[in-house]
């Protein structure tokens, strides 16, 4: 039977999504919005239900009704808009209320379908129908997700929603069509033919590599399936394969060498990355680069796991699915990294284009500030409600993200070093282990993921490549493979990431040395799924788990008590091979050494242009104060407490450092890291933080990397962590690389051969060495903008993440002033510059400024003070000097504790070098009074550059020779539009 | 002494909350709600096996079509506890977050409250103050004004008009935010049954019970080996549970 259930909220009571989402209208197009008298939300669920009316009713009572918060009656409005899922497509709302009917009906329900949706009542009179549809489609309708249908007032009253079917979500029919795989005619087939191939099917295979493809099985003497020719697209994608940074490149350099990089590279992942992890072989380092995550002993007992992704192409389509599906999917690489690990922190850093920009976009692109919140609330939804804390972050804003915005999800985990007497970090496969899978089901969603972010973006995009997230299964399928993990019922796992199983299976097989399975035995969203769907499908909340037969039992059983789904589909074997079968036909046969090793190499060309190096007298600044206040506003430098807010940050009572420290006023000074407990039962804190600087780019990206590198360490270091050159302490990176495609420009390349040269110098000088990574190359919009053919590049970007340790967390340091009286100081080499800096951003003047440049000997012997306990006995406080130079640093010290400053005489404000300088090794700290003497003693004997800045007051006000400013007119610049 | 701790369908605090427990010096099983319901762990086994009965924090079921709604629903047609009777002889209920807002769904507070979506429409995670209301709360003992974190999106409670929350024979205000972070009705931030010894409250205790966890710690870090107030809660439920 069917039935529509409407949950209504009563009238008289207070609708927080209506308002929320008129809030959003409002900021979209205040004239509109000028027009609503009242929008309130109304929940639907359309079911198709096998018992009779009563036992629904019965069920609809306390599955649905709320006597305190609802009402029956539909509540007049001028318009109605209802939205519901295209068929398919991910609806935890509609699957948790199937599972609340069966928990009611004390009976499996398998032929039963609950979908959900949402009905918007819009009133006001003056409302016109296209204003209520373009609300619609920009605000509440994803056409690639759902489908909506606008009604007037009167329209709504005829229609006779609770009786037919007719309208509203489809379910889908059982059975459907019998799949079979395509023979590809790849013999004799012409380059043309070849390529054609390759973009009607969204292989984005090379011309090299279809005809690689073609020479193998001219070798094998048959065509390729569709299934084979899938998984070799998948598998050889530049997001699974990473071919440029495998590539052979020739750099060549206008006039001098500077650094010294070679002509010929072979491999810049192979050189200047796992190569300079090589260079420091440090004996905590347990898996580097070979598994989901890199793994690092923290103690005898625990070792951490850090990794960070990016899901720029899916969020740049569907901004909340494709933040929830990045960081839940990070978490998946966590938990199948080793033997597998316990998710304990998030992080995320969303570069994005102006949030002012909200006309005469390029086609098809969403607006900054609609795309910022659906990131935000992805990277929301997905952390909180998995029960991991999101820790740290940044935000970037510029206007070259505005066609493919970055966003970078990052995930950390703890794992015990021995499990069941094995190594944590242990990936091993015996030939007969059973393939199963284990988690969500898999659908049409997700498909071509690997190689759509693979291309660049247009216009025109496939639905299909967009996937939503589902963290409570997730949630489930963590808490069952964390249990069965300790209980041995498994030999290893890994993550259904990009490439679905084609991917998980065939990179197990790699372990294992063959695979067969048979994808028929695999549990589907829908009917109907053909068998190369079955393999790439990119279906979220799945891992692939290698369990020993003897052990299969048990862990199929543990999977049904944790209500998670498992099933088996094959094995592993020593075949060489990877067969993959549908029910009885064998749908693909495919050598491991040719899906691993056969893709052919890159040859790139990149070509370095000198840009002149400048140095000019330091600009002026005649109102350092009043000039302050504008660069605090700037998005980049701006209070984020509004989002930052938003993310459970202390779940798993962890939280040693927040992200910010507020007072009870409340009143907030941002941290410059996070630190976290490992354990409830010792006092080792881990410590994550993060650095990017893309506007560095622009200068040289040789200086953006290190940067990167610097900041990312400072970051760890103002709050406390360990760090010496030795191999006594723990301080490890991670690197993400986003970039515009550099495979047809020599420039762009030669950025990425001088970013990566940046980054390897950076780690050698700090031995820091590199544990995971990823890249993004594909970074480029083209479209049409205004009528003309646009083609937006971002900047060339590496975020750095930094994990350190701290043995004693009890000795974290923050970043407030803390105390009138206490004495400020800079420290670090006085060498600052001006170039990319926000001020410069702010003037707009195109003012030749000097950029500053790292001193790596001055930074290890500051940081190697600021990383030992003699500076905790020190410091009252510290933070990191970055975008918006010393003043900006200073202003945000001054916050938690509304302190004044009376500012040393000697200081040169009034030169923006000084006052906005942004530069390398930089920190404000403060000292109590009686130690002040001590410090720069200390210092000086140390070889640490140091300038005294002022002195706190209690006066809440900045005095500087004449110029005078309350310290909370500066809090109000800051916080006054918080993020 | 022994704590029930239950944990599974998307409870995420239950590692803490067992920390905290055990650290007054219960004896915590963590206990998935399937294992519960398989065993068909009935009133008596409760009674029987436990002196503390602890609900975390969590997402449980997602919130979806209300927060702790589904979850209630399992526990009630799935295991049919009567936490009145359990309280009653001896036993402690504590509902932290989404263990509260499963309380409310379970009716340990009467069918006349219920909690949804903070008026803001956002989830919130700050630290605030608040001040106990003076009714019976055997966690409460020698507490009175706190500052604990909260952290969720649905802590505004709402009562059925006919009620005077004031003069209920079905719950008392036992915890109240000194300002309105939620709209929640009177600034309620946590409610208790009648004989003070059901607590639910949207604030979290197990993520305050040592000092280097309160924001401003680092501005007295002599104190850094202190224990916050939140495990007052926890030695209270102890010293309670230990007395009868």
């Amino acid at each position: 039977m069917y039935a529509r259930t409407d949950v209504i909220l009563k009238i008289e009571l207070q609708d927080p999504k209506g308002m929320a989402l008129l809030g959003k209208i409002r900021k979209w197009n205040s004239g509109i919005a000028a027009k609503i008298q009242s929008l309130r939300v109304v929940d639907i669920f359309w079911s198709e239900f096998e018992g009779d009316q009563h036992e629904f009713d019965q069920l609809a009572l306390d599955v649905w009704w709320d006597q305190v918060l609802q009402q029956r009656d539909w509540p007049l409005s001028h318009w109605v808009v209802e939205r519901e899922y295209h068929p398919g497509m991910t609806d935890n709302l509609g699957r948790t209320a199937l599972e609340a009917l069966e928990i009611c009906a004390r009976r499996k329900l398998s032929k039963t379908q609950v979908s959900s949706g949402q009905a918007y009542l819009f009133s006001g009179e003056t409302l016109g129908r296209e204003e209520i549809e373009a609300v619609t489609s920009t605000l509440i309708s994803n056409s690639l997700i759902h489908r909506h249908r606008v009604y007037s007032g009167s329209e709504f009253s005829n229609y006779a929603r609770f009786e037919s079917s007719e309208i509203g979500p489809k379910f889908l029919a059982p059975g459907g069509t019998p799949p079979a795989a395509q023979k590809i005619p790849l013999t004799g087939m012409t380059d043309e033919g070849l390529m054609q191939l390759s973009r009607q099917n969204l292989l984005s295979l090379t011309l090299s590599e279809m005809k690689t493809i073609q020479t193998y099985f001219a070798g094998e003497k048959r065509d390729p399936t569709d299934v084979e020719v899938e998984v070799l697209a998948q598998t050889w994608s530049e997001h699974c394969k990473h071919k440029i940074f495998a590539a052979d490149v020739e750099y060549t350099e206008e006039g001098g060498k500077t650094p010294p990089i070679p002509a010929k590279i072979s491999g810049l992942f192979k050189t200047t990355i796992a190569g300079t992890t090589k260079e420091l072989p440090k004996p905590w380092l347990l898996s580097v680069f070979k598994d989901n995550a890199g793994i690092v002993a923290f103690d005898d007992e625990n070792a951490v796991c850090i990794k960070v992704e990016t899901h720029n192409s899916p969020s740049a389509l569907d901004p909340f699915g494709g933040a929830v599906t990045g960081i839940v999917g990070v978490n998946r690489d966590i938990l199948g990294c080793g033997y597998g690990a316990k998710p304990i922190f998030n992080t995320d850093v969303f570069c994005v284009g102006p949030l002012e920009m909200k006309e005469n976009l390029p086609a098809g692109i969403i607006p900054p500030a609609q795309l910022l919140e659906g990131i935000r609330s992805g990277v929301e939804a997905g952390g909180n409600q998995s029960g991991i804390p999101t820790v740290n972050g940044a935000l970037y804003f510029d206007e070259s993200f505005i066609g493919k915005p970055l966003v970078f999800c990052g995930s950390g985990g703890m794992m015990p070093r021995m499990i069941a007497d094995r190594e944590c970090a242990e990936k091993d496969i015996n030939t007969g282990d059973l393939i199963c899978m284990v988690g969500g089901r898999i659908g049409r969603d997700g498909i071509h993921g690997a190689t759509f972010s693979s291309l660049e973006m247009t216009e025109s995009i496939p639905s299909s490549v967009v996937q939503l997230g589902d963290p409570i299964t997730q949630r489930r399928m963590t808490d069952f493979l964390l249990e069965a993990r300790d209980r041995g019922l498994y030999r290893t796992l890994t993550d259904n990431g990009a490439g679905g199983l084609s991917s998980s299976v065939g990179e197990m097989a790699g372990i294992a040395g063959g695979a067969r399975m048979d994808v028929s035995l695999a549990k589907t969203k829908m009917p109907g799924l053909k068998p190369f769907e079955l393999v790439i499908s990119e279906s979220q909340e799945r891992m692939t788990v290698a369990v020993p037969p003897s052990q299969c039992a048990a862990f199929l059983e543990l999977a049904e008590l944790r209500g998670v789904e498992a099933s088996v589909l094959g094995e592993f074997t020593a075949s060489g091979r990877f067969e993959i079968f549908y029910a009885k036909e064998k749908v693909a046969d495919l050598s491991l050494a040719f899906l691993h090793d056969g893709n052919p190499k890159l040859q790139l060309k990149a070509h370095w242009a000198h840009k002149p190096a400048v140095t000019t007298d330091p600009p002026k600044e005649a109102k350092p104060f009043e000039t302050l206040k504008q660069i605090l506003k700037r998005p980049n430098i701006r209070s984020k407490e509004n989002m930052i807010r938003q993310y459970d940050h202390e779940v798993q009572g962890r939280s040693v450092v927040k992200a910010l420290q507020t007072s009870t006023e409340p009143r907030s000074t941002p941290n410059d890291a996070a630190v976290l407990s490992l354990s409830h039962h010792n006092f080792t804190g881990v410590v994550v933080g993060c650095g990017l600087n893309p506007r560095l780019s622009t200068v040289d990206p040789y200086l953006m990397a290190q940067m990167a590198v610097d900041e990312a360490v400072r970051n760890l270091l103002a709050v406390g962590a360990e760090f010496s050159l030795g191999d006594e302490t723990v301080l490890s990176l991670i690197d993400n690389f986003c970039w515009p495609d550099p495979v047809e420009d020599a420039a762009k390349m030669a950025d990425l051969v001088r970013a990566c040269y940046g980054l390897r110098e950076a780690c050698l000088a700090l031995k820091a060495p590199l544990i995971s990574g990823k890249d993004s190359m594909k970074n480029d919009y083209k479209g049409t903008q205004g009528g003309q053919p646009v083609k937006i590049s971002v900047l060339p970007t590496l975020l750095v993440t930094a994990l350190g340790r701290m043995k004693d967390y009890k000795k974290a340091r923050t970043a407030e002033f803390k105390m009138a009286g206490d004495r400020i100081y800079k420290l670090g080499p006085p060498q600052l510059g001006l170039a990319a800096s926000e001020w410069l951003a702010l003037k707009k003047t195109p003012a030749v400024v000097k950029a500053a440049v790292p001193a790596w000997d001055q930074a290890v012997k500051l940081y190697s003070w600021l990383g030992s306990s003699e500076s905790v006995t020190v410091l009252k406080s510290a933070h990191d000097l970055s975008e918006g130079g010393m003043l900006a640093a200073v202003a945000e010290s001054s916050f938690t504790n509304n302190l004044g400053i009376e500012f040393d005489q000697r200081l040169e404000l009034s030169n923006a070098e000084t006052s906005f300088g942004e530069g390398f090794h930089q920190f404000v700290v403060s000292v109590a009074a009686e130690k002040a003497v001590e410090a720069e003693e200390l210092w000086a004997t140390q070889g640490i550059a140091f300038t005294a800045v002022g002195t706190l007051t209690a006066k809440p006000e900045w005095v500087w020779k004449g110029e005078k400013v309350s310290v909370d007119e500066l809090y109000q610049a800051w916080h006054g539009e918080s993020l | 002494m022994k704590a029930l701790v239950l944990a599974g369908d998307g409870i995420n605090c239950e590692v803490e909350m067992a920390h905290a427990a055990s650290k007054a010096g219960f004896t915590t099983d963590t206990t998935h709600v399937n294992d519960l319901i398989k065993k068909k762990f009935a009133q008596d086994d409760l009674k029987k096996n436990y002196r503390a009965l602890f609900l975390p924090g969590g997402f449980s079921f997602g919130d979806h079509l209300g927060s702790g709604r589904v979850l209630a629903l399992k526990l009630t047609k799935g295991l049919n506890w009567n936490l009145e009777d359990f309280a009653a002889n001896g036993g402690t209920v504590l509902g932290v977050c989404n263990g509260f807002q499963a309380l409310i769904a379970m009716g340990a507070f009467g069918k006349q409250v219920s909690i949804t979506h903070n008026i803001q429409n956002k989830f919130l995670n700050r630290w605030t103050a608040m001040k106990k209301f003076p009714a019976p709360n055997v966690f409460l003992t020698g507490v009175d004004e706190m500052y604990l974190p909260i952290r969720h999106g649905e802590g505004r409670l709402l009562f059925d008009s006919s009620v005077d929350v004031h003069n209920s024979p079905d719950f008392k205000i036992t915890l109240q935010y000194t300002e309105d972070v939620n709209g929640s009705t009177e600034r309620i931030a946590g409610l208790v049954n009648p004989t003070g010894r059901i607590f639910g409250l949207m604030p979290h205790p197990e993520a305050a019970v040592r000092k280097s966890q309160h924001p401003l710690w680092t501005q007295t870090p002599e104190k850094a080996n202190d224990e916050e107030v939140g495990m007052m809660f926890f030695r209270n439920a102890y010293k309670e549970a230990s007395s009868c």
